[in-house]
């Protein structure tokens, strides 16, 4: 078997199809279908409150979110049969939007320990090997050296939990990064910093969903699909040219093209339809 | 007694140490035969406790010391009264690590009087297997004394333990600040009861107390009770509590990284312990801590 052979045997899949999920009864995502293989990165943009957060958590297995319908699958197998933590050692890694803080366990410590999970029974992490390990990505995110001996996220700026996010994910080493927003509250040097490593990750180990608003982080990274969703589909799909229209005219002319309109307006003649008669609207 | 063993789980080379059974010093790495501390020292007092015991820790004027107190080997149904002086001037980091081999009922008293300008940085762990009345009286005594208290209870053993906190600002100038972190697992009840006293006199006087709750079952219960009794008017004071489960999104965020609901569960609350271990310089007795609180988590 050639280099190729094996590359190509190697290569995993996560595959969503006709993913339906609500919260508290109220349904986000309306069919999205999406395949994502290692060694490709994918971006997901669109407006805001349109499901891209919730399919990242979705896929992550929050447990606020009910799938109604579809299914995902990594490598032909159940991702939502499985547990959040099943789901991550499968090689799945959501980074967070907003990361939580946890007091008394250091930042070293947890990651750790989530490596040390993903061993066999038996099986122990070099301790040398950790630590080099550690400092060569906290050398890589140009992030503080007492990072690691401090407190999971514990009075860490929003950019250094984002930054903290890229170093669980380099540590870690998932087979899918899905990263969510993880530009927010990054300056102009974090964002080419977070950018360049994620680009570094690149491999054919390695697949990642890139949700964002905007193009400045998509400047430093080598996408290879662009998908934007609207009322909890993905109602477009194209390469990196899609970026560029987007932050120069916005998403009014994919709802123009497609005939999509607004939820809320959507909403708003379905109650009309219903006609309850306590509804009232402004201009009544 | 197996001093071998002691001394490969929880005492360094370096260690002073003092074996106590029943109170009685049976066997002192220096030349001591109480616990009366005359000199700036680092001390470690090991228990061997089966009957009813009294304690008695003096540290004289002006001595700095540290005294790590270990229950080793408690059995039987025994109740142990601890009394601790600290003269006037002296200042002692105490650290009592509490835990008994059986199930059967205990009772613990301890009592510590602060001389002027004296300081006590005091911090227990308690990891009993049964029923349990303990008290804790703090008298501070001397004008200037100051006591910094953090309290760690884990209580898994599915049966009641009581816990009180007794703060006595006597005198003016006298400063106490008080954390207790409660953590009940299974049909547990663990009542954990603070009092800060602050007598007519006492002018400017600063009391804080706080109790953290962690309830890990749903049948488990903690009830926390503080209590002040101020008769001062020229003092300040506070007291809060807080229970409740471990939080969702906390438990979500460690799970995502690959950890198991248990794993990420036992992680929350090792993050109660260690901010307390971190003080304990010596690797073994950490790791001794550790290796105890994870049975009871």
């Amino acid at each position: 078997m050639n280099i190729k052979e094996f590359s190509v045997n190697n290569m995993r899949t996560l595959e969503i199809k006709n993913l339906h999920a609500c919260v508290e009864d109220k349904e986000i995502l309306k069919g999205i279908n999406l395949k994502v293989n290692t060694g490709e990165v994918h971006a997901i943009m669109g407006p805001n409150g349109t499901g891209k957060s919730t399919l990242a958590s979705v896929i992550m297995g929050h447990y606020r979110y009910q799938v109604t319908e579809g299914e995902v699958k990594i490598d032909d197998e159940d991702l939502l049969a499985m547990s959040v933590d099943e789901r991550s050692r499968k090689g799945i890694f959501l980074a967070m939007q907003y990361p939580n803080e946890i007091s008394g366990i250091t930042n070293s410590d947890f990651i750790k320990t989530a490596m040390q999970a993903r061993l066999s029974e038996g099986e122990h992490i070099s301790l040398f090997k950790f630590i080099k390990q550690m400092d060569k990505a906290v050398d890589d995110l140009k992030m503080n050296k007492d990072l690691p001996h401090r407190y999971l996220n514990e009075g860490f700026s929003g950019g250094e939990k984002k930054r903290n996010e890229i170093l669980q994910m380099k540590m870690l080493k998932p087979s899918f990064a899905i990263l969510d927003e993880i530009d927010s509250g990054l300056d102009v040097d974090a964002l080419r910093i977070v950018g360049e490593n994620i680009n570094n990750m690149r491999s054919d180990d390695f697949g990642a969903i890139i949700i964002t608003h905007y193009q400045r982080l998509l400047d430093y990274l080598d996408v290879d699909y662009v998908h934007i969703i609207m009322n909890g589909k993905i109602v477009k799909s194209g390469g990196k040219e899609l970026i560029s229209k987007i932050d120069a005219e916005g998403y009014d002319w994919i709802k123009t093209e497609l005939g999509i309109e607004d939820e809320e307006i959507v909403n708003r003649k379905a109650h009309a339809v219903l006609g309850s008669c306590a509804f009232k609207t402004s201009k009544e | 007694m197996n001093l071998e063993k002691i001394q490969n789980e929880i005492l360094e080379k370096e260690d002073n140490f003092a074996i106590l059974e029943n109170g009685k010093m049976i066997y002192c790495s220096f030349s001591s035969t109480d616990l009366k501390i005359e000199k700036n020292m680092s001390l470690k007092v090991i228990h061997f406790i089966d009957k009813d015991t009294e304690i008695d820790i003096e540290i004289a004027s002006g001595i700095s010391a540290k005294i790590e107190e270990i229950y080793y080997y408690v059995k039987n149904n025994v109740e142990i009264n601890t009394n601790i002086t600290i003269a006037d001037y002296a200042c002692l980091d105490y650290l009592n690590f509490e835990r008994n081999e059986d199930s059967q009922k205990i009772i613990t008293n301890v009592r510590i009087h602060l001389g002027k300008e004296a300081k006590i940085n005091n911090k227990s762990i308690a990891l009993f297997d049964g029923e349990v009345f303990s008290n804790q009286y703090v008298y501070l005594d001397g004008e200037g004394a100051i006591n910094d208290s953090i309290n760690v209870i884990i209580n898994s053993s599915e049966a009641k333990q009581d816990f009180t906190y007794n703060l006595y600002h006597q005198v003016p100038n006298t400063n106490s600040t008080m954390v207790n972190y409660a953590i009940c697992k299974k049909k547990s009840l663990l009542n954990v009861n603070t009092n800060g006293i602050i007598v007519k006199g006492a002018k400017n006087t600063n009391l804080s107390q706080k109790v953290k709750g962690l309830l890990m079952d749903l049948e488990a219960m903690i009830s926390a009770n503080p209590k002040l009794q101020i008769d001062e008017y020229d003092c300040m004071a506070a007291h809060g509590a807080s229970i409740g489960a471990i939080d969702e999104d906390e438990l979500y965020y460690l799970m995502s990284r690959g950890l198991t609901k248990e794993a990420s569960e036992t992680l929350i609350v090792e993050g109660f312990i260690n901010p307390f271990l971190l003080e304990i310089k010596s690797k073994k007795f950490q790791n001794y801590i550790k290796y105890w609180s994870s049975k009871h988590i």
